[in-house]
């Protein structure tokens, strides 16, 4: 990380204040029902702190397992296309494809063959985060210098030992960066599932920001999508640890490459 | 340590329990003996299903041999085709739906309806001087759900294209509470309490009047019918009826399903929609005359292939079994 721990939590601290600031003063000028002020908003997480707590973790699972999901399967697929140049022309057109696939379009399929509420979520989250680690892993992959690769073939490597001791290694920066563009997603991905394939059991992120926006409480609402924002927050920082804890003292993208 | 001990120490845990979370989902209590019924609900617990609460509450299910599973829905709840494929037995639709579906291949049949006035409608606030839906005036707005059959329905038949704006709905009161001119497609079992519930004074314009009128919390089975039908059908009448003399024990229920109703909110929808559920031909009757009409003003739509007609997707109370 660039910078002194102190500037670094500083730096955001003082947008958020500002944002707050702005936020507060907007809302003092607009109706609740439209913007709620950040007190309100503060009371409604106090008072439905139960319910909020509940959603975010039904939300969580659904996003870390559709999360897990997507990225098997980007991952596994990367690892074909790196494999059969067959599979990577027959397949990765409709991988482009499945990536502009509207959940909302599909959302009474998905209930129908999966049943309402987690399940729909989590194929949602499965879906938007499996093309960020396909093609992080494609890119990855392929990425090696050519004269590693031929030094790897002139001994006589496998392609499961040059996987693995080569092209993994160096994909991990690549792959990293997608799961960070990928772990933001699911959390989306889970909330639009359970917006439109929820029927409330059980109550979930996306649930309560279409639940409380239709009785028009709207600092529920607004409670909602701050618990979503950290749930993100979280889900962000988890692949960000775990990136530098893997590849942080090596790779120059940590920070450690900024002039 | 090696790449992968590093992958599972760190990741392994937060997968499992991330896993354990997605998975732990809380069963539903399980019905009792009898013919199980898993009926599906085409929204969130609300009181326009209250009598369905009430039949599982009140015994009435369980004493005419049914154990029944109520399964709410929510936004574009698929219930007619959870029917088709096997995983409800008991579908709640609308008179419109159910022939859009039928149409489409869907072996399902219209069997008792709770509102026999269409729940559906504009809501205005109170001062406004749109007081029927022909009102509404050249360069108005209305928020609405764009390019469904509602929506298609008033432009046609109001003549309202080009001259009337129509808002994409978005599934919130907050625009109609923060602005007077402003006009809603509502359904009275909702919005209009909500409304008032933040203090605003509305009217509500039901679709009815000008001739959109499909049944509302339609109760359809599979085509041919079971054999169960018309127990199910007694039933869930007897159900209804005991809601409609103490929604008390059903409300309840709903209010612990569906914890974002506030009592006020339940007892002021209860009232509501109490006109709508009974129309000339007193709760649940189904007149296969209003299906033809739905059908050919479908028809009119474009919505139905020309000359359908609607009676085939209802079976009269007591016919005796095919």
């Amino acid at each position: 990380m660039s910078g002194t721990p102190a500037r670094s939590m500083a730096l955001p601290a003082a947008v958020a204040v500002g944002v707050l600031v702005a936020w507060a003063g907007l809302a003092s000028r607009l109706p609740e029902v439209l913007l709620p002020g950040p007190i309100s908003v503060a009371h409604a997480v106090v008072d439905r702190w139960e319910l909020l707590g509940r959603s975010a973790l039904s939300t969580a699972g659904s996003a870390g397992l559709g999360l897990l999901i997507g990225s098997a399967v980007g991952l596994g697929l990367g690892v074909g296309f790196l494999w059969s140049r067959a599979l990577e022309l027959a397949v990765y057109p409709y991988a482009l494809l499945l990536q502009t696939l509207p959940v909302v379009a599909v959302a009474p399929l998905l209930v129908v063959w999966l049943g309402y509420g987690a399940p729909v979520a989590v194929a949602s989250a499965a879906l938007v985060s499996f093309f960020p680690m396909l093609t992080a892993a494609h890119v990855g992959l392929l990425g090696v210098d050519p004269e590693q690769v031929e030094l790897f073939r002139l001994y006589g490597a496998s392609r499961l030992q040059e996987l693995r001791w080569l092209r993994a290694p160096s994909a991990l920066p690549a792959v990293f960066a997608g799961l960070r563009t990928a772990a933001g997603l699911s959390v989306i991905g889970a909330i639009v599932g359970e917006f439109v394939g929820s029927n409330g059991e059980p109550p979930s992120l996306g649930y309560l920001v279409l639940r409380s926006a239709r009785s028009a409480d709207t600092a529920l609402t607004f409670a909602a999508v701050i618990a979503a924002a950290c749930l993100a927050g979280v889900v962000y920082w988890a692949a960000r640890t775990a990136e530098a804890r893997l590849i942080g003292p090596w790779h120059p993208g940590q920070g450690g490459g900024r002039a | 340590m090696t790449f992968s001990e590093r992958f599972s120490t760190m990741w392994a845990p937060v997968l499992f329990s991330l896993a354990a979370v997605g998975c732990s989902g809380a069963p539903a209590p399980g019905p009792s003996a009898g013919q199980p019924i898993r009926l599906a609900l085409n929204w969130l617990p609300e009181p326009e299903f209250g009598g369905f609460y009430e039949g599982v509450l009140g015994g009435h299910y369980e004493r005419a041999g049914f154990a029944v599973e109520i399964i709410p829905g929510g936004p574009g709840a698929p219930t007619l085709e959870l029917l088709a494929s096997g995983q409800a037995e008991v579908a709640i639709s609308a008179g419109d739906d159910l022939l859009v579906k039928r149409s489409r291949g869907v072996q399902a049949l219209g069997v008792w309806a709770a509102f026999q006035n269409t729940p559906m409608g504009l809501m205005v606030h109170a001062e406004s001087p749109v007081l029927r839906i022909e009102d509404v005036p050249a360069g108005a707005e209305i928020a609405i759900e764009v390019g469904g059959p509602f929506q298609t329905f008033l432009w046609a038949r109001q003549g309202w294209e080009g001259k009337v704006k129509a808002l994409p709905a978005a599934g919130s009161v907050g625009p109609f509470l923060a602005d007077p001119a402003r006009i809603q497609q509502a359904y009275i079992t909702s919005e209009p309490c909500v409304a008032r519930g933040k203090g605003a004074e509305v009217r509500f314009l039901g679709a009815g009047e000008v001739g959109w009128n499909p049944y509302g919390t339609l109760v359809a089975v599979a085509d041919p019918a079971p054999a169960w039908t018309d127990d199910f059908v007694a039933a869930t009448q007897a159900a209804w009826e005991a809601y409609m003399a103490d929604p008390a024990r059903a409300n309840a229920e709903i209010a612990r399903k569906n914890p974002e109703l506030s009592a006020e909110i339940l007892s002021c929808v209860t009232e509501a929609q109490r006109p709508f559920l009974v129309g000339e031909d007193g709760l649940g009757a189904l007149r296969p005359e209003r299906f033809d009409a739905m059908a050919s003003t479908l028809s009119s739509l474009g919505l139905l292939p020309p000359g359908a007609t609607g009676a085939a997707a209802m079976r009269p109370r007591g016919a005796a079994q095919p």
